[in-house]
């Protein structure tokens, strides 16, 4: 029986993550880079409700939480939706971000270009390209993004009393 | 369809709004926002619209749509509320 901290030091884990919606090309793309022996790591991955069903790789549709698997990867890919963006980079999380350009409303660039402005993430615009953003994040220091105090409640507070 | 969506939320937010009166509605979006908003005014009652964090550089549709509209139109990024007149930085929700 190993723990936790031997299984996380012998073999370093990726985990890939759509979120609450399906994300099937870069599940596809992963399996095929895990079968041709491209990317070595252990991979993990929570494919929502995606139709394609990885088999060189463990997988999983939904989780009532994603921070204990957060917390285990050395390398998260996720694809760019809001809450994973936000819950990984204000924990300095070693975050690849694919973007999901199946969604109908495509403002994720929006945040995901703030973050790797600042250096929280690492953008992968071409799914071809994402072993070498893998290990480009497996390199780099996160710095967490520390968010404004907000003051949103304040300002209502103040509306109702005028 | 989502025309008839927009017209149910429409009356059942004025019947709700009739019945509780709030004193304030506050709301993040989605496009649902727009007819509750409408139902919210036509009673006096105020409306604050919260945009997304998201939204770093343009507003949403709905943030489009209800910007100069509502009581309190509050954005989460300082940038966004400087290009943004009626736009106020309510500073970071997380």
């Amino acid at each position: 029986m190993h723990s936790r901290c031997d299984v996380r030091r012998s073999i370093a884990l990726i985990l890939l993550t759509v979120g609450t919606a399906h994300f099937d090309p870069l599940i596809r793309k992963v399996d095929s880079l895990v079968r041709s022996g491209v990317i070595k790591e252990t991979v993990v991955a929570q494919i929502g409700g995606g139709s394609y069903e990885p088999d060189s790789f463990r997988y999983f549709r939904f989780i009532r939480s994603m921070e204990e698997a957060f917390e285990r990867a050395d390398v998260i890919v996720s694809t760019g939706g809001a809450g994973t963006t936000l819950e990984c980079v204000t924990r300095g999380r070693r975050l690849v971000v694919v973007e999901n350009t199946l969604l109908m409303e495509g403002h994720q660039a929006q945040l995901i270009g703030e973050m790797e402005r600042r250096g929280h993430l690492v953008w992968c615009r071409d799914l071809d390209r994402l072993p070498e953003c893998i290990s480009k994040a497996r390199n780099l220091e996160f710095v967490p993004f520390i968010s404004d105090p907000p003051v949103a409640h304040n300002l209502i507070l103040q509306l109702l009393t005028n | 369809m989502s025309v008839v969506r927009t017209l149910v939320t429409l009356m059942l937010s004025f019947f709700y709004f009739l019945l509780f009166r709030p004193r304030v509605v506050v709301s993040c979006g989605t496009g649902l926002t727009v007819p509750i908003f409408y139902s919210a005014r036509a009673l006096g009652i105020k409306t604050v619209f919260i945009e997304s964090m998201s939204r770093v550089e343009e507003l949403s549709i709905t943030g489009r749509l209800l910007l100069g509209k509502t009581d309190l139109f509050l954005v989460q990024w300082k940038a966004l509320s400087q290009c943004t007149p009626g736009a106020t930085y309510g500073g970071q929700l997380l």
